[in-house]
């Protein structure tokens, strides 16, 4: 159970609180246990580091069927969404100069295409339909001959929703186009092979997963794709990809993850699942509440609700004990509805009224039950108070 | 999100859902984001069972419910005095949002002018 000063945590697809079993991996790194050395160093106590960086590569290959040698280590997904769709545009503009991606994918992968399209490239945007989903007919539809990269993520980080993955890396295949996946939310929640699903790049945190903030990976299909054009200066490391002093100690962090996650994914899945529906089931009765998102193709630990009649700051508001994400969640800063969820057409009354309930591996069912008391209420409060005639 | 004072938490909860209906006034709507609907009884000039409805932020709700309670047992007249300037302090409500302040003078407004259009009516009652 998580419980912070009288608030229930379920806010997992933001970050997730470091699992005690990864977090001992970690600190044997940071109390200097099982070492502290630069893994660039050529001594042992160098070699010491960098062996334990080979295994955790290993322990991150395995979850996705990628070799260890195929690993770049980042900040965060965020860095490696910059590094792999501005990095491998940039390196096959010779090629082409036409990118396609989604409206709904995450800001990271939005932005390097905004900034690729101040560079010359083209860029198309398509809309999902109204549960979120991108057809793998819609993108091959948008593909043109200087198409040299399609970037689509994997499960939506606010609603959810799962795209075919495996459909779109085919497709991408066939047309020797490259295929970035950002699979921040999904690792550990879906199966990813990047050779069965033909992903040329795929990104990777471990704060999502019960792991350290601050570190991700880059995973390289090094049969398809050998070099991306570096973001960062300097050292040499990673094959001059992303240089910089390996931070070991979160290195080990996200290897420790990693491998939690390839060892207890089908009963996490199941626990999450149970979660996540049990929380639906204690809200959908409720008048002007919809689910956002495709009803099937979601992941296990994401509910995303909208309701009608209320207005979003106050559901926020009279929320308060529950830590979950709001319609402008991505948009704390400028107060914006969800582009998301206007994505799907909801109205910016609707996007700004939802709520996004994210369970992890720590959620329990008497926290599900708690939320729903407070969802219930909150719910019912406002919308007696409102002047909006709710429907049903 | 906004951070709210303790003045906020007071006055957000526990508005009066039963009100008057002798008078109504509203302003705003859905699509602004803000719609305050306002109603009361009157006997003899003096406000009774003042209420509101409300779509909008909890600076604004809470603005209403003190409103509310400022008013009950006043003249009528008191609907027009409400100063947003003065309910923008105690609630400690962000510049931005001052406008929606001004849909919940508004609605004050609207329910006078009904005491006034109303005024025989209420009268002869």
């Amino acid at each position: 159970m998580l419980v912070t000063a009288e608030v229930i945590y379920l806010d997992y697809a933001a970050t997730s609180p470091v699992d005690p079993r990864v977090r001992e991996q970690m600190n044997r790194w940071l109390d200097n246990r099982d070492g502290f050395g630069n893994p660039s160093s050529a001594h042992s106590v160098g070699t010491r580091a960098a062996d334990a960086v080979e295994r955790a590569a290993a322990e991150v290959a395995e979850l996705v069927n990628a070799k260890p040698s195929e690993i770049v280590w980042t900040s965060g997904a965020t860095e490696s969404d910059n590094l792999a769709v501005i990095g491998a545009a940039q390196f096959r503009r010779i090629r082409g100069q036409h990118i396609v991606t989604v409206a709904t994918e995450h800001k990271a992968v939005l932005e390097s295409c905004a900034f690729l399209e101040t560079r010359g490239f083209e860029v198309t945007l398509l809309q999902p339909d109204e549960s979120g989903l991108v057809s793998s007919g819609k993108i091959a539809a948008a593909l043109r001959p200087d198409t040299v990269l399609v970037s689509v993520m994997h499960a939506n980080n606010e609603i959810g929703v799962v795209q075919d993955i495996g459909a779109i890396g085919k497709l991408c295949r066939q047309h020797d186009v490259l295929f970035h996946v950002d699979a921040a939310q999904s690792a550990g929640k879906l199966p990813i092979d990047i050779r069965a699903q033909q992903i040329d790049l795929l990104s990777l945190n471990a704060h999502k997963a019960c792991g350290p903030q601050g570190i991700g990976v880059l995973v390289l299909d090094t049969d398809r794709i050998r070099r991306v054009e570096p973001r960062m200066f300097g050292g040499g490391q990673q094959r001059g990809l992303r240089p910089g002093t390996l931070p070991v100690h979160q290195i080990v962090g996200m290897g420790a993850t990693m491998k939690l996650l390839t060892d207890g994914m089908d009963a996490e899945v199941r626990q999450l699942t149970a979660l996540r529906d049990h929380l639906w089931a204690g809200i959908r009765d409720l008048p002007g509440v919809v689910m956002n998102g495709h009803p099937d193709h979601r992941l296990c630990s994401i509910l995303n609700v909208s309701v009608d009649g209320v207005e979003g700051e106050s559901l926020r508001f009279a929320l308060s004990d529950l830590a979950v994400a709001s319609g402008s969640a991505c948009n704390s800063l400028n107060g914006e509805p969800s582009y998301v969820l206007r994505s799907l057409g909801r109205t910016d009354r609707q996007a700004e009224a939802s709520i996004r309930f994210s369970v992890g591996r720590f959620s329990t069912e008497a926290e599900a039950d708690q939320a729903v008391r407070s969802f219930v209420a909150a719910v019912e409060f406002l919308q007696s108070l409102s002047p909006v005639r709710i429907a049903g | 999100m906004h951070r709210y004072n303790d003045a906020v938490g007071k006055y957000f909860l526990h508005p009066p859902l039963e009100a008057g209906s002798d008078l109504r006034g509203e302003a705003g709507s859905l699509a602004q984001g803000v719609w305050v609907c306002v109603s009361a009884d009157v006997q003899d000039g003096i406000l009774r069972n003042a209420g509101f409805r409300a779509f909008a932020c909890p600076h604004i709700i809470a603005a209403c419910n003190r409103v509310m309670e400022h008013l009950e047992g006043r003249p009528a007249g008191a609907l027009c005095e409400v100063e947003p300037e003065v309910l923008q302090t105690q609630f400690d409500i962000p510049v931005e949002k001052a406008g929606k302040l001004l849909i919940l003078k508004d609605a004050l407004l609207a329910c006078y002018a009904d005491y006034q259009a109303g005024g025989e009516r209420l009268s002869a009652s």
